[in-house]
């Protein structure tokens, strides 16, 4: 690819996996998973951080992946909703308890949802209600009104404890 | 929703910051967190030719405690400071505040410096540092400036920052009275902008009058609200629910509150006396449980 101006070369981890890009200074984080890696699991509804579909883990951290530039990758280890089964198409117990628990319906939301509940599920294996409801309170989701996901979220806390 | 398209730097030093920034001069903005920046920029509410990205700096998420104070550099995030034990246990109005500030997900990425520089007149931060008297440290390639945080907010995104400059640390003392800090506010739902919060300390003698107090509101103009005169009438003052009252109609009466579609000025007016009284009982009762009361 020439150079172009405004064009930054980064380097970064995605779900494990080395990749290195030439981005737009100002192509999101979002953007570059979706376009630049086709990881479109990572959804894009408002690209001005208010509906936290496009969540991502960024060093652990949840994170919005439309509030940070491609650019700003660099070094980092970002994990999508592509990589946090099990490998060979399992779902892991997070996702099963969608599954199980009506967790989604139009699933636009749920990318966002899982990487929401799979860093609280790190930082408290045992969250209370409420806690499950602030760790999602930045992912909106217009089919469920919310109770089926956050059931998901603590049977999935109770299927791992066990 | 895309952003216009602009240049991307970032440098690995502070001075090569402050060069970049002399030379674009109005036309760069400096990224921190970017969890305002970014939606602007997505919005095309601002389109700089370059954007300074800070991330490349060494060093600059440490929070540290120098000297009787807590010194907070350019990249400290908001969950860092809600997770410090520091924060915590010597200024905990600090760690409240951080933890009003959106959601997880922002207060992962979104910067302490950033929330100051960006001067949001509903933010969090700003109101913070006015009411413990921070001190904002400036730097550009003439030389730094120390500035009172009541120096530094000058109204709606206007902040004391020169073309060149860059806010490079924030100093905010460690003493009995940010032990008891407070922080507080009301929105509609988590996450939310606030329709009003406070930022607040007190202490008591042991027969129960003001021996100091500090207090600043946000979201209630466009910039903190704070009242140094009201603060030294209280002063010497049995404290009660009632003087309480009296000092946040005082302070209240230079606050500027909007009408919007999510709350009248007058509702937030009560709101923002209601929330005042409710942080000054609380700052009182920890500045007594912690044994910080001066005479």
């Amino acid at each position: 690819m020439s150079e172009m101006p405004g064009r930054v070369a980064v380097r970064f981890v995605v779900n494990g996996r080395p990749v290195e890009r030439e981005v737009e200074g100002r192509q999101s984080l979002a953007d570059c998973l979706r376009d630049g890696l086709s990881l479109t699991g990572t959804h894009l509804g408002c690209e001005q951080g208010v509906c936290g579909a496009c969540n991502v883990l960024v060093d652990g951290q949840v994170v919005r992946s439309c509030l940070m530039l491609a650019a700003q990758a660099e070094g980092c280890q970002v994990t999508t909703v592509e990589g946090i089964g099990e490998g060979d198409r399992r779902l892991n117990p997070l996702q099963q308890a969608f599954l199980d628990n009506h967790g989604l319906q139009c699933g636009f939301c749920t990318p966002g949802m899982l990487i929401a509940a799979t860093a609280l599920l790190k930082e408290n294996p045992h969250p209370s209600r409420e806690e499950v409801t602030a760790a999602i309170s930045g992912v909106v989701c217009r089919c469920t009104g919310y109770t089926d996901i956050v059931d998901s979220i603590l049977a999935a806390a109770d299927a791992m404890a066990r | 929703m895309k952003p216009a398209p602009f240049s991307y730097e970032r440098p690995s030093t502070e001075a090569a910051v402050l060069e970049r920034l002399a030379g674009h001069g109005q036309r760069a903005k400096l990224l921190a967190g970017g969890q305002s920046l970014m939606p602007m920029l997505a919005l095309r509410l601002v389109r700089p030719d370059v954007v300074i990205d800070l991330g490349g700096l060494p060093d600059a998420d440490r929070l540290e405690e120098h000297d009787q104070e807590l010194k907070i550099g350019p990249l400290v995030r908001h969950q860092a400071v809600v997770d410090s034990a520091l924060v915590r246990s010597k200024i905990p109005g600090l760690a409240q505040a951080a933890g009003w500030i959106g959601h997880r997900e922002i207060r992962n990425r979104g910067t302490v410096l950033g929330s100051l520089a960006h001067a949001d007149p509903a933010a969090e931060l700003p109101a913070l540092a006015v009411a413990l008297g921070a001190t904002l440290v400036c730097r550009s390639q003439k030389g730094e400036r120390l500035l009172p945080a009541a120096e530094f907010f000058l109204g709606l995104f206007q902040t004391a920052l020169a073309e060149g400059e860059m806010l490079v640390s924030c100093h905010l003392p460690l003493n009995d009275l940010t032990a008891a800090s407070v922080f507080t506010e009301f929105a509609l739902r988590d996450g939310d902008f606030a329709l009003a919060a406070v930022a607040a300390s007190l202490l008591t003698t042991a027969d129960g009058k003001v021996a100091s107090v500090r207090c600043a509101v946000a979201g209630m103009g466009p910039m903190p609200v704070s009242d140094p005169s009201a603060e030294q009438q209280l002063i010497g003052e049995t404290a009660s629910e009632a003087v309480f009252t009296d000092f946040a109609h005082d302070l209240l009466s230079h606050a500027e509150p909007q009408d919007d579609l999510r709350a009248s000025a007058d509702y937030r007016l009560k709101l923002a006396a209601s929330l005042i009284v409710e942080a000054l009982t609380e700052s009182m009762a920890a500045g007594r449980k912690g044994g910080n009361a001066r005479v």
